[in-house]
């Protein structure tokens, strides 16, 4: 298995050589493993501010500060005493305002507090701690004293991830040289040379959406009114604006890639026709190629007729996965710089793509249209096997993600029984220990409760899930021989037995595929979720004011979690039913279509 | 050798079968090696080539080895490529023309 990992690692730079559809997953374990062991080490090491006990003298007229730049979760504690000398204050301010109490401008702090003589004290806070100045200002005619310790501890910030993932970036882009080095590519070659501009103007790009939210920040932190009780929050808000706003921009993004003397309609039909036959899957949707690069990515293709030929042009996005992780990082607001870079390597892919894959197959000859009757079948039947394998492969991947959604809301249900079950329990039993026996009711009924879900799920669903594999797996064979121009061996079915036996299947798949169209009415399933949410966090503060004895309260919480449960079961059945309803419109078209072939067949055939 | 017996409802698949192999071969095929590829049984695959040949959609050639080799009729090839034409039609959401 070691052995296996370092060939693994050290074949990383041949795997990023071919990277913008495939990753080396070792390389991203161990950024995640870099992450979640360096951020806490580095935070604690290099944000955290610790003071010794000491004293510190303040002359008449100045100030002493202290700066806690955490930008994520930490502690901070202060203790106080032995104060002599001049009465001081003790403000606290964020960045903004600390400037403008150095240049004495008027200022807003979020705490103040004057220190006497004698006075002793401490102060702790901890959570999510953005950008703090600590100020001890002495007004007063004469110097003041005080013994001051601080330990203000980091925890995560997001300085040294940032710092992690910079470096990972920087060295996966060192790894991809390398790779290209060792592929001894012909430097001379146009089409390897138009890599460079390409992977530079992606390179600039990302730099300037990552520092586009710090931009924000400070521009929304400067145009608030001095007098605007918004402090840090303004600075915190601002800045994860800044992330969902940049994230929002690199999915719009739209770049040139290059000029071609080939009308619009035909290239792009060209262009699709490669990419097929290459094994990508591509949708046409109206005047722009989809191109599914991995599991998460995708790239949209248009041209753009002008005077003197036609701009090929592309866009990130991503697949319906690609989207649910977005939005779910996106949701949970602290998740968003994740988000952010996540945006940002799809963008950086998406011109690896672009480059290094669309751009060859743009300088081919075009596709011959008028060919010799074989070329033509050849054609057409390449194209068939393409389009059986993309909805096979949809279908597979529709099975899959029902699959683990279904998993996933039996762990969540599983999760919701444990608290519910565990908190009655707590304050049912009047025994010594009864937090105990809540706990591991709690924690019993909501593992079996899982267990026993997911067992079922699994025996439901994996057959299901082979099987749609199986017929991806068939057709991708299949059509590798087909562009190869290979012939099936004896026995083995033809390509047109294959793609006509898929038929039977379609309905299968596209059902399939439909019962994971959360994304297809985003709208459903953003405000299911939603009002799941809510529900969610309504029952559970319901629940734990209804046990803390504040029964009124707790009343209204619950009654709020019914009304929210009871609007995201009605909008599911609308949904279901809109699904539903265009599934078995969609069936019947198949069904007619596949009617009229048969018979169509048969005329030709028989003669009939 | 005895004429085969004449289908009256041929199986579509097979065919197919039998015109995608030959539609693949630059050259005439033997009997043998065509039956042996289009994986069915000898009555079965006599019955079809019989039908397809009365249909012209295949033709049987002579060859000094003594041995019966068939090929593709410029008829067959345009019905293979007709039905995978359709299929390609169907495929992509469209009615077979």
């Amino acid at each position: 298995m070691e052995g296996r990992t370092l060939t693994r690692l050290k074949g990383a730079s041949d795997l990023l050589n071919g990277w913008p559809e495939r990753t080396n997953r070792v390389l991203i374990a161990i950024v995640v493993v870099a992450l979640l062991l360096g951020v806490p080490a580095l935070s604690m090491t290099f944000v955290s501010v610790h003071l010794d006990r000491q004293t510190i003298t303040i002359e008449p007229g100045s100030y002493y500060s202290i700066h806690f730049g955490f930008y994520g979760f930490g502690k901070i504690e202060i203790t106080h005493s032995g104060i002599s000398g001049s009465d001081f204050y003790m403000v606290e301010l964020d960045r903004v305002n600390f400037y403008r109490f150095v240049a004495g401008k008027p200022y807003q702090d979020t705490s103040y507090g004057i220190m006497g003589f004698g006075n002793s004290g401490s102060s702790s806070e901890a959570g999510f701690i953005w950008d703090k100045y600590l100020v001890l200002v002495n007004d007063g005619p004469s110097t003041a004293s005080a013994e001051l310790e601080v330990d203000g501890r980091a925890y995560m910030s997001m300085l040294p991830a940032a710092a992690i993932l910079v470096t990972a970036s920087a060295a996966g882009y060192w790894l991809g040289r390398q790779g290209d080095k060792k592929a001894r590519l012909d430097m001379t070659d146009p089409l390897v040379m138009a890599r460079i501009p390409g992977r530079k103007k992606a390179l600039k790009t990302i730099t300037v959406l990552s520092l586009l939210p710090v931009g924000i920040m400070l521009g929304i932190a400067t145009a608030t009114p001095t007098d605007f009780p918004l402090s840090s929050a303004g600075e915190v808000s601002g800045f994860f604006l800044g992330l969902f706003v940049t994230v929002i921009i690199s999915f719009q993004l739209r770049f040139r890639l290059t000029k071609v003397r080939a009308a619009p309609t035909q290239l792009l039909a060209d262009l699709a026709y490669r990419l097929r036959v290459s094994g990508y899957r591509v949708t046409k949707d109206g005047s722009r190629l989809n191109v599914q690069i991995s599991s998460t990515s995708a790239i949209h293709i248009t041209a753009k007729q002008v005077s003197d030929g036609t701009w090929v042009r592309y866009k990130t996005s991503a697949t319906p996965s690609g989207f649910s992780i977005m939005i779910i990082l996106s949701f949970t607001g602290l998740g968003l710089p994740l988000a952010l870079a996540l945006s940002l390597f799809m963008l950086y892919r998406t011109s690896a793509f672009a480059s290094m894959r669309v751009l060859p197959r743009l300088s081919q000859l075009p596709v011959p249209q008028e060919q010799e009757i074989k070329a033509d079948t050849r054609m057409m039947i390449v194209e068939s096997l393409s389009e059986g394998r993309r909805l096979s492969s949809e279908a597979y991947e529709s099975a899959r993600s029902n699959y683990h959604d279904s998993v996933i809301i039996m762990t969540v249900i599983g999760m919701v029984l444990s608290v519910i079950l565990g908190t009655l329990t707590f304050s049912q039993i009047d025994a010594e220990d009864r937090g105990r026996i809540a706990l591991a009711v709690g924690i019993l009924s909501g593992v079996t409760f899982s267990a026993i879900c997911w067992f079922l799920l699994a025996a439901r669903s994996k057959p299901q899930i082979s099987e749609f594999k199986a017929w991806t797996t068939k057709l991708d064979a299949a059509l590798t021989r087909e562009v190869a121009g290979q012939n099936p061996s004896d026995g083995d079915p033809s390509s047109f037995e294959l793609i006509a036996n898929s038929f039977k299947e379609m309905p299968k798949w596209l059902k399939t595929r439909r019962r994971a169209g959360g994304f297809r009415q985003p709208f459903f399933w953003l405000l299911i979720f939603f009002l799941s949410y809510g529900a969610f966090e309504a029952g559970l503060m319901g629940l734990s004011w209804w046990v803390a004895g504040q029964r009124s309260i707790g009343t209204v919480a619950i009654i709020i979690c019914i009304v929210l449960v009871l609007c995201a079961v009605f909008s599911n059945r609308i949904w279901k039913r809109r699904l539903d309803q265009e599934l078995e419109k969609t069936l019947s078209g198949w069904n007619e279509r596949y009617e009229a072939l048969r018979s169509e067949m048969e005329r030709l055939l028989v003669g009939e | 050798m005895a004429t085969p017996q004449l289908l009256d409802r041929p199986d579509l698949y097979i065919v197919a079968r039998i015109l995608e192999r030959l539609w693949r071969e630059e050259q005439p095929m033997l009997k043998t090696r065509l039956q042996t590829a289009s994986n069915v049984n000898y009555d079965v695959f006599r019955r079809y080539t019989a039908w397809m040949a009365d249909h012209g959609l295949i033709a049987v050639e002579d060859s000094n080895d003594g041995h019966e080799r068939l090929r593709l009729t410029p008829k067959g090839e345009e019905a293979y490529k007709k039905l995978v034409q359709w299929i390609n039609e169907v495929i992509h959401n469209k009615m077979p023309s």
